[in-house]
């Protein structure tokens, strides 16, 4: 450690050698009184005779030798000074920097995490649902979901996969403390823990025991559910649920990550299940969806052939499950749920890259113009004998110093970053995913930031250490032709940001405008106070239409006691959002080669006041129609005027084919149209077009569960917990199924999208514009330093400072409208993949293409004032004097 | 070798040692003071003098600089390479008139 040792005794070396050769200075000193000198003659004398004491001291501890550590610590200290003495340079180098690195790996870890892989299960890379493509149909999809006995077949018969697990949704009605609630629930085949690879939280899995005839019966619950209902309470395990009647114990609580299926509960499913003999609320499980673990090293095309080969025999033995021809299909997992967010993502990335760009080149203008303006301090030392080596470590330390330092403020903000995105609700992010920082990808930016930092920071130096220091030395001070270059690179650079803040900027000016369109899309109808809850009632009673019907109406008399509270409507769709449909109807005299694709509902009178429908000709439902189960519709003004050519449409018939195929529905029936109501449009960005729309009684349909829908001009989520209490003094049995309110449901499956897309790429467009000005501003600040000498000659000759003004500033504009209209015309060719984002705005929103570049030129022209201003001020004789 | 060779006639001081270089030499090296302490620190760093730290005639602390072992070992091979060479040198010298 002889090498440390010295390290340490490097202070007292230093203190010695300061003394010895100051003692050599006072000896010449007194030699040159002793001769007769002044005393300050003498001192002048005997630092002449001694020459450069720095120099010698730097000599000295050449000779000495240093080693690594001192070196490093001595360079370190230079680059901290020089950073000091440049603080705001300093500073927005570390920001750009660290904006960059952080923004990045934000993006890019929620992309890979959220898409890339977001499941917590072992190999989640090699799953892969299986299923069946209808290729003498379109190749659509045909069905994934199979009966047991065919999973078997396919985990017993394959070569290519490890494993075939199977599990499906099982709604079960949970009785607690005299309420009954629904549950999603989610029963899986008894290799499922190990197939999933992820172990309980709290408890044991479940086992091929769990699954056997005779064994009692138990649940693992989710981690969601073990907070909403137990409060996370650790006592759980051994508590008795009431699921559909039958008690289930409690072994296990999943872990937060596992949301298989997104179900409350996890119950287990025998191999040999048979399959139902009748549809049962109790016992539903007829199908079941299948993933399968590919084997390592095999292709879903391999695994998809070998499916095929098993697929083959059990179509022949049954035929009506399997389209006449077919083909197996494995599709890798996160595949499956993938949707339009995957595209805003990718945009997203594309904005950071731009950022990223933005912020590059900010920091390679930044270090340029620093290593320019300290050409000649470099020019000098070099001059003065430091080694080129040396200044090139040195410069090397420094920018090394402002990546790290950039580095970490950039870790920290992607850390910081990733912990606000937690906080957002699934933006259409699977619930299992776990938004962490992804290191590769922290580490592939910090490297990137060091490179360019390293890149740019030392290519200047190079050239500086480089260039014939005499010319350099003379060139250095006055607007000299050598520096233009460096302002033409620089000019360069900062046309390219402004045009990449412009292309964000419109891509920001979109969303905002789209983020709009949507809040301020009216519907036709008021969105405020609706609130919807499907109401589930038990087996084998309220079999008879006429149950079921008094069954509302007692509801419907309680609840409209409630305060605020003005309507209550019996419905199956949630007005605006969707409802069911119908391919085609039939109209007689009407024939047509198209499908005439309509929506329909099934519903009570007390519909068209709770929606808020106006009656524009004819009669609404009566009660006696609803009563009656009369076969009559209202129809919308839009089904009048595609379907009906604007004919009186009242006494004329209308059949929905989609009854036909309903069991539960009138067959081969006939609707007469008594009425016609206003439109409704609905909150579907891909369906800009109004869908035709009818309302028949609700009493023609045979099956049982309904939805009910309360109007209240009071805040409607307040009316759950009353509703619930209603519906279980009325009839424990029945069920409520969760309530929402057309508001909340708004916020998440509408608004929530949008929102984000406004203030993600708000947020990369302002840091963006930031970063131009930032570099517009020092570029402008630069060129008017350079040109001190050009312009005190001007105002020598008499030019007025409004003149000066003039010149700076149309310098500034070339450079800011040159940015715009490359931006602009970038924009024009790349705002078309905007469009499946856009929501009731064109790509080429013509507010957006003229505001966004007007703001940019505004805020570029003040970020120029200044520099501006100050050319204005400058002093003739101090500019000429200054050459 | 100079600087050598001064040091081993005795314990001496920086300032010493520039005076005497300039004394013997008759002003024939003009050298700044200042560069004769970068090759002491040099041959201490190899190791061929050594210095202490001891009181001047005046009373004064000064680093005084001595000839180690290896230093003298040093100063009489490069004095025997110097006389070859000046040998060899007056020897071309004198048979190439």
């Amino acid at each position: 450690m002889r090498w440390l040792r010295r390290f340490r005794e490097r202070a007292l070396w230093e203190k010695r050698l300061e003394s010895e050769l100051q003692f050599h200075l006072e000896q010449q000193k007194e030699a040159y009184v002793a001769a007769g000198l002044s005393e300050a003659e003498a001192r002048r004398r005997a630092a002449i005779d001694f020459g450069g004491l720095e120099l010698t001291k730097e000599e000295c501890r050449e000779a000495r030798g240093m080693n690594v550590l001192e070196i490093i610590v001595q360079d370190l200290r230079f680059g901290l000074r020089m950073l000091r003495k440049n603080p705001g340079f300093a500073a927005v180098a570390v920001v750009a920097l660290a904006l960059g690195i952080g923004f990045t790996t934000i993006i890019f870890s929620v992309f890979y995490n959220g898409f890339l892989y977001p499941f917590p299960y072992r190999d989640a890379q090699r799953l892969s649902v299986i299923g069946i493509v209808d290729t003498g149909h379109n190749s659509e999809r045909f069905r994934e979901v199979y009966r047991l006995d065919e999973v078997v077949a396919f985990r017993t018969q394959n070569k290519t996969l490890e494993d075939v697990v199977a599990y499906t949704g099982w709604d079960a009605v949970y009785l607690h403390q005299g309420i009954s609630e629904p549950l999603h629930g989610c029963v899986l085949t008894p290799n499922a823990m190990g197939f999933w690879g992820v172990p309980p939280l709290l408890g044991r899995g479940l086992d091929e025991r769990d699954a056997e005839a005779g064994a009692s019966p138990v649940v693992l619950i989710s981690y969601a559910f073990w907070r909403s209902a137990f409060n996370e309470d650790k006592g759980v395990l051994g508590t008795k649920m009431i699921l559909n009647k039958q008690a289930y114990t409690v072994v296990g609580v999943m872990p937060r990550r596992f949301g298989l299926f997104g179900a409350d509960f996890y119950a287990p499913v025998s191999w040999s299940h048979p399959e139902p003999a009748s549809f049962s609320v109790d016992e539903p499980w007829t199908y079941f969806f299948a993933t399968a673990l590919i084997r390592p090293n095999v292709s879903l095309q391999t695994a998809s052939a070998d499916l095929q080969v098993i697929a083959q025999r059990l179509q022949s033995g049954h035929r009506k499950d399997y389209p006449e021809h077919f083909q197996m299909t494995a599709r890798p997992l996160n595949e499956v749920i993938v949707d339009d967010f995957k595209q805003t993502l990718l945009l997203l990335i594309a904005a950071v890259v731009l950022l990223l760009l933005i912020s590059s080149s900010n920091v390679a203008s930044l270090l340029l113009t620093h290593h320019s303006a300290r050409a000649r301090e470099i020019a000098l030392r070099a001059a003065l004998g430091a080694g080129r080596t040396r200044l090139i470590r040195q410069l090397l330390v420094e920018s090394l110093l402002l990546a790290m330092a950039g580095c970490m403020l950039g870790c920290l903000l992607a850390y910081l970053g990733l912990q606000v995105i937690r906080l957002v609700p699934g933006v259409g992010v699977p619930g299992e995913a776990d938004m962490s920082l992804n290191l590769p990808v922290l580490f592939f930016a910090v490297l990137l930031s060091l490179l360019t930092t390293l890149f740019f920071g030392l290519s200047p130096a190079l050239l500086a250490v480089k260039k014939d220091l005499r010319t350099h030395l003379q060139t250095i001070g006055g607007g000299a032709d050598a520096s233009r270059s460096g302002v033409r690179i620089r000019a360069g650079l900062v046309v390219g940001q402004v045009a990449l803040s412009m292309l964000l900027l419109v891509f920001a000016g979109l969303m905002i405008r789209s983020f709009f369109a949507v809040t301020k899309f009216d519907p036709g109808m008021s969105t405020q106070g609706l609130l919807r809850a499907v109401v589930q009632f038990p087996a084998h009673q309220y079999e008879s239409i006429e149950k079921r019907r008094a069954f509302s109406e007692q509801v419907e008399s309680r609840i409209s006691t409630l305060p605020g509270v003005t309507h209550m409507a019996v419905a199956f769709g949630f007005p605006p959002l969707g409802g069911p449909r119908t391919e085609d109807i039939t109209i007689p005299g009407k024939p047509h080669d198209k499908h005439w694709d309509t929506g329909f509902d099934l519903v009570n009178e007390g519909y068209f006041p709770t929606v808020g429908l106006r009656l524009l000709r004819g009669r609404l439902l009566s009660p006696d129609d609803v009563a009656g189960a009369r076969r009559v519709a209202v129809v919308s003004a839009r089904l009048v005027k595609n379907y009906l050519d604007d004919e009186d449409p009242l006494g004329r018939q209308i059949k929905f084919n989609v009854f036909d195929e309903e069991p539960s529905l009138p067959h081969d029936a006939y609707f007469q149209i008594v009425g016609v109501v206003n439109d409704l449009k609905r909150f579907d960005p891909k369906e800009p077009e109004l869908l035709p729309q009818a309302y028949v009684p609700y009493t023609v349909f045979g099956g049982r569960d309904y939805s009910i829908l309360v109007r209240s001009v009071a805040n409607p989520s307040l009316l759950t917990n009353p509703l619930r209490q209603i519906v279980a003094d009325l009839d424990p049995n029945v069920v409520v199924g969760k309530p929402s309110t057309l508001e909340d449901e708004l916020q998440l499956h509408v608004f929530l999208k949008p929102k984000f897309r406004l203030i993600s790429f708000g947020a990369c467009a302002g840091i963006g514009l930031g970063l131009a000005l930032i570099g517009l501003f020092g570029v402008m600040a630069y060129s008017v330093t350079l040109q001190t000498h050009e312009l005190g000659v001007r105002m020598a000759l008499g030019a007025h400072p409004s003149n000066i003004l003039t010149f700076v500033l149309r310098k500034a504009l070339l450079l800011i409208g040159s940015g715009i209209l490359l931006g602009l015309l970038t924009s024009f060719f790349t705002v078309r993949i905007l469009q499946s984002q856009l929501w009731g705005v064109s790509p080429f929103d013509p507010w957006t293409l003229i505001l966004a570049p007007a703001a940019l030129l505004l805020v570029g022209l003040l970020a120029c004032y200044l520099p501006a201003r100050r050319a204005t001020r400058v002093d003739p004789m101090a500019a000429l004097r200054y050459e | 070798m100079l600087i050598l060779k001064i040091v081993a006639a005795g314990p001496i001081h920086g300032y010493a040692i520039s005076q005497r270089i300039q004394q013997i030499s008759k002003d024939f090296f003009q050298v700044p003071q200042g560069s004769l302490y970068p090759a002491l620190h040099r041959l201490e760093e190899r190791g061929w003098v050594e210095a202490d730290w001891k009181e001047t005639a005046t009373g004064r602390e000064a680093k005084f600089y001595k000839l180690t072992r290896n230093g003298r070992k040093q100063l009489e091979s490069e004095m025997e390479h110097w006389e070859q060479l000046s040998d060899a040198v007056a020897l071309i010298l004198s048979t190439a008139e």
